[in-house]
């Protein structure tokens, strides 16, 4: 929105031709002119690169490494509304705790999808530099699935759904049930699955669990359960012992328990939001992903067909566990885009519309906001709104011993 | 002005373009041999985003083996599935940067038969398995093409699924599951191998009457179908106890060509180009949105776990990684048919047998073609002997007509019978020392007659030949386990146990 600015001209009585204006008197382009040149090219290639959308105030660039968080990022909206704040954001995709675990010099932040992750890279940095972290939204784990494998699971008693809702989007997975199930050595035949040939061992696959928080969450969770629904804790201290650090031995073994459980699935994919989204249903008939990555999709589809897809269904875990992204800087450039993704009404409803749950009070895992979105764009709502119980995750040293116990982490 | 302006950018525009682009940026791509097919594609890909990808093309496995980090001479790797790259990271204990890496296409692993053959495995069971097409490789009535897994990931991928599908666990594959010989039928009945899944295709193409089927991913074997060469079309079967798909994941090596990378990778993963892929190639497309061509069923059925674990796919690659060069072993039955066992228990060795000649349920573990055997009938004396090369249909049935006699005897000499069987097992290693021998003594009753189990124990024991017994009823079972450890094999669970199981044993399955 820029103007010429006018020319004023003195009162004269002779008409005379106007005169060029400044720009395109010889003496000025002979001066001026390459170096003008230079900057309108200059100019061009920036517009045409689509680096600057609001021209002559420098972009700032930040370098992020993250996990299925790089789905907002990579939104073009985002990107566009970041650029408005002349902001412009690169991302490295790779799982949260594999962020965690490798250098980070190079990044000027990190935006890891749960608390443990971003207590790692706390530790490992806290010489470096201590800015805000920040939590500027929410999405649980959920186990994603197609409907003849959650009918069978309503069958068998371990999900159920709403009575009277013909073809529900949402199941609750009694997880105490579904970890039993495992145990029995169930396969989706044994369960009597519909319209499908399955004789894999019932399971839900997850990312790596030495990689991602939502395998480590989800081992958080079976672990939960399998520990009498207690939150694993560290040892007791010895009686009248000496006050040492405090050891694991609980934890350790309790990982060894539920290893096989989990580690049946044998090779852990990467990405398994988008094979869940586009490759046929008996490849991964279970996967663990976060809720925004099924209700964007969702809420995409409604839009384009004006009917949700009801094929893919989710199952939500009776048990679920709190799951925060984490925005960390790593240098001071990066607490504005932390800031703004937290605060900025434009980028906190585009999250929303991106499925993540917004302006969150603090310690509930449920989005009242997003779930009201949810309905103004016609899809149900799942159950969970009514609900907020939520299990706490372990202290991040029991977390990290069973993570490798059960991932054999290198 | 205007006209000034334009002079102007179009003067500056000249010189940029001078300066910045000198032709097309190339990176360098070790790639999986078959995807050769995508040059037209990757000329696609350079007109819009002029980046050029140089493919390398090596097998898989070959090209996997080669990828050591921080010894990569490529700037991009290309494979048809990274799985044994990941694992050989894993197990090597690297903890650096993996590379980044983005799914591209998608192609299951099937089988393509020429049509009698298809219609022979559906007449056994519509839905075919592949414990179907094992159970008529191993009869002798299936002959099939498959590609070196030791050095096509085709290859490696089709045996990890049908290892997998042979242990039947519904999990991904252990150690323990390889270390048992169930996949000996199925590899009888392969005829052609190749060192790529490309080069399988050429070589069944020049072979056609060798093989009536061929193993490979469902985009070759249309590709094939369509080329023409094929005298009839090969019919796609898609195993209904689970199949391997590839998913041809782009991986970055060279960090630095990050931008050049996810602008290739933008490119690739567009609806249009995916379309391109697919009409040229035959692979899935990965992203939504595309519809699939007629030839590509929506469901290609059940995918199988694969195994985490970089030993249990070197195991199954030391057994099974030559096609070329295996021995067909040769077991020793030595069956007791006295008096004792008329009746239920000659009906149930009867139904292990069987199933060990294909008569009963599909079964991976079974007799197979170029396996050799002898059946020994004793008594107090031994009643009968024959030996048995498994050609076709014609011995399975002779096998089980040698059984089919009711000729017992009243007495039961176990030890002298078993040393009769050990007399043989050193005549045949003395003509075919290369060739495995072992023995399953089966008996129900108490030793009556001949030597004694310490005379037995005295005689010098080949240390090759394990004797695997199994208890019927009333047998001595402290005395049959002393024996059979002393030969290197074991006691049978008299309980559970089934001469099927303890046949199982002699292949090393527990």
């Amino acid at each position: 929105m820029t103007t010429e600015s006018p020319i004023l001209e003195e009162p004269h009585l002779t008409v005379r031709p106007r005169p060029a204006a400044f720009f395109l008197r010889r003496r000025f382009l002979r001066s001026f002119g390459p170096v003008l040149g230079l900057a309108i090219a200059g100019l061009v290639t920036l517009l045409v690169s689509g680096t600057v959308l609001v021209p002559f105030e420098p972009t700032l660039e930040l370098s992020g490494k993250m996990g299925s968080k790089a789905d907002f990022f990579a939104d073009a909206q985002v990107r566009e509304l970041l650029m408005r704040h002349h902001i412009r954001v690169h991302v490295t995709r790779t799982g949260s705790r594999d962020v965690a675990t490798h250098d980070l010099n190079k990044y000027d932040f990190v935006f890891l999808s749960g608390e443990p992750a971003a207590g790692l890279v706390r530790t490992a940095r806290a010489d470096v530099f201590g800015g805000t972290i920040r939590q500027p939204f929410t999405s649980p784990i959920v186990l994603a699935t197609y409907r003849p494998y959650a009918e069978a699971l309503r069958r068998n008693g371990i999900a159920s759904a709403p009575s009277g809702d013909g073809e529900p989007l949402y199941y609750t997975l009694d997880t105490g049930k579904f970890v039993r199930a495992m145990k029995a050595g169930a396969t989706w035949n044994s369960l009597g699955t519909e319209r499908v040939n399955n004789g894999n061992l019932v399971l839900a696959q997850t990312a790596h669990v030495c990689d991602s928080n939502s395998g480590a969450t989800y081992l958080a969770l079976v672990a939960y359960l399998e520990n009498g629904r207690q939150v694993p804790l560290t040892d007791p201290a010895p009686p009248g012992g000496p006050a040492g650090p405090a050891t694991l031995h609980a934890a350790h073994e309790l990982a060894n328990r539920i290893k096989p459980l989990l580690n049946r699935q044998g090779f852990a994919s990467a990405d398994l939001a988008e094979s869940y989204w586009n490759v046929a249903e008996g490849d991964k008939p279970i996967v663990v992903i976060y809720e925004h990555q099924y209700l964007e999709q969702q809420l995409r589809i409604k839009a384009a067909t004006g009917r949700p897809d009801t094929d893919h269904v989710l199952l939500y875990p009776k048990d679920n566990i709190l799951t925060k992204p984490q925005f960390v800087p790593l240098r001071p450039e990066a607490e504005r885009l932390g800031e703004l993704i937290t605060t900025d009404p434009d980028l906190q409803r585009r999250a929303m519309e991106l499925g993540f749950g917004v302006a969150t009070p603090a310690g509930s895992n449920k989005s009242a906001r997003l779930y009201s979105f949810l309905a103004e764009q016609g899809l149900p709502t799942p159950q969970q709104a009514d609900q907020d119980g939520t299990t706490p995750l372990p202290a991040n040293p029991v977390l990290e011993e069973m993570i490798k116990t059960v991932g054999d982490c290198p | 002005m205007k006209r000034l302006a334009a002079v102007l950018l179009g003067a500056v525009l000249a010189v940029t373009a001078c300066t910045g682009a000198p032709g097309p940026e190339r990176l360098s791509v070790l790639a999986s041999s078959e995807l050769a097919d995508l040059a037209p594609v990757l000329d696609d890909l350079r007109a819009d985003t002029g980046i050029r990808l140089d493919l390398d093309l090596q097998g898989t496995v070959d090209a996997g083996t080669a990828l050591t980090p921080g010894r990569y001479r490529h700037d991009l790797a290309w494979l048809s599935t990274d799985r044994y790259f990941q694992l050989k990271l894993r197990k090597s204990g690297f903890t650096g940067e993996r590379p980044a890496g983005t799914r591209i296409m998608l192609s299951p692993i099937v089988i393509g038969a020429k049509p009698q053959a298809a219609a022979a495995l559906r007449a056994r069971h519509p839905d075919v398995s592949w414990a179907d097409f094992a159970d008529a490789a191993a009869a002798g009535t299936l002959r099939f093409a498959m590609a070196d897994p030791g050095r096509s990931a085709s290859g490696l991928s089709a045996l990890v699924g049908i290892a997998t599908a042979a242990a039947g666990t519904g999990a991904a594959l252990r150690a323990q599951d390889v270390a048992c010989d169930r996949l000996g039928g199925f590899r009888a009945g392969q005829t052609l191998t190749a060192n790529s899944s490309g080069e399988l295709v050429d070589v069944f193409t020049a072979h056609q009457s060798e093989a009536d089927a061929v193993i490979g991913y469902e985009s070759t074997l249309l590709s094939l179908n369509a080329s023409g060469k094929l005298a009839a079309p090969l019919e796609l079967i898609y195993p209904r106890d689970g199949i391997m798909q590839s998913d041809y994941p782009l991986l970055l090596l060279d960090p630095a060509k990050r931008g050049a990378y996810e602008r290739v990778t933008d490119w690739l993963k567009r609806p249009d180009s995916q379309r391109k892929i697919m009409d040229r190639t035959l692979r899935r497309p990965v992203v939504e949105g595309v519809p699939l061509e007629p030839r590509l069923p929506k469901s290609v059925g059940t995918a199988l776990y694969f195994p985490d674990d970089q030993a249990v796919v070197d195991k199954l690659l030391a057994y099974y990684g030559d096609p070329r060069g295996r021995v067909p072993g040769h077991v020793l039955f030595v069956l007791d048919f006295s008096g004792s066992m008329r009746g239920g228990r000659i009906a149930s060795l009867r139904t292990a047998f069987d199933a060990l000649t294909g008569a009963g349920a599909a079964e991976f573990a079974r007799f197979y073609r170029g396996e050799r055997i002898t059946l020994i009938r004793f008594g107090g004396r031994i009643l009968g002997e024959r030996d048995f090369t498994i050609h076709g249909p014609a011995d399975l049935t002779a096998v089980r007509g040698f059984l089919d006699v009711e000729d017992f005897d009243s007495a039961t000499a176990i030890w002298s019978a078993l040393a009769h069987a050990y007399d043989k097992a050193a005549e045949l290693a003395k003509t075919d020392p290369a060739a495995p021998v072992s023995i399953v003594l089966m008996t129900d009753g108490e030793n009556n007659a001949g030597l004694g189990v310490d005379e037995f124990l005295h005689r010098p024991l080949p240390p090759a030949v394990h004797t695997y017994a199994v208890r019927f009823g009333e047998a001595d079972a402290a005395e049959l386990g002393r024996a059979a450890a002393a030969t290197g094999g074991r006691l049978a669970d008299a309980t559970a146990a089934s001469l099927l199981d303890a046949f199982k044993e002699t292949r090393g399955c527990r």
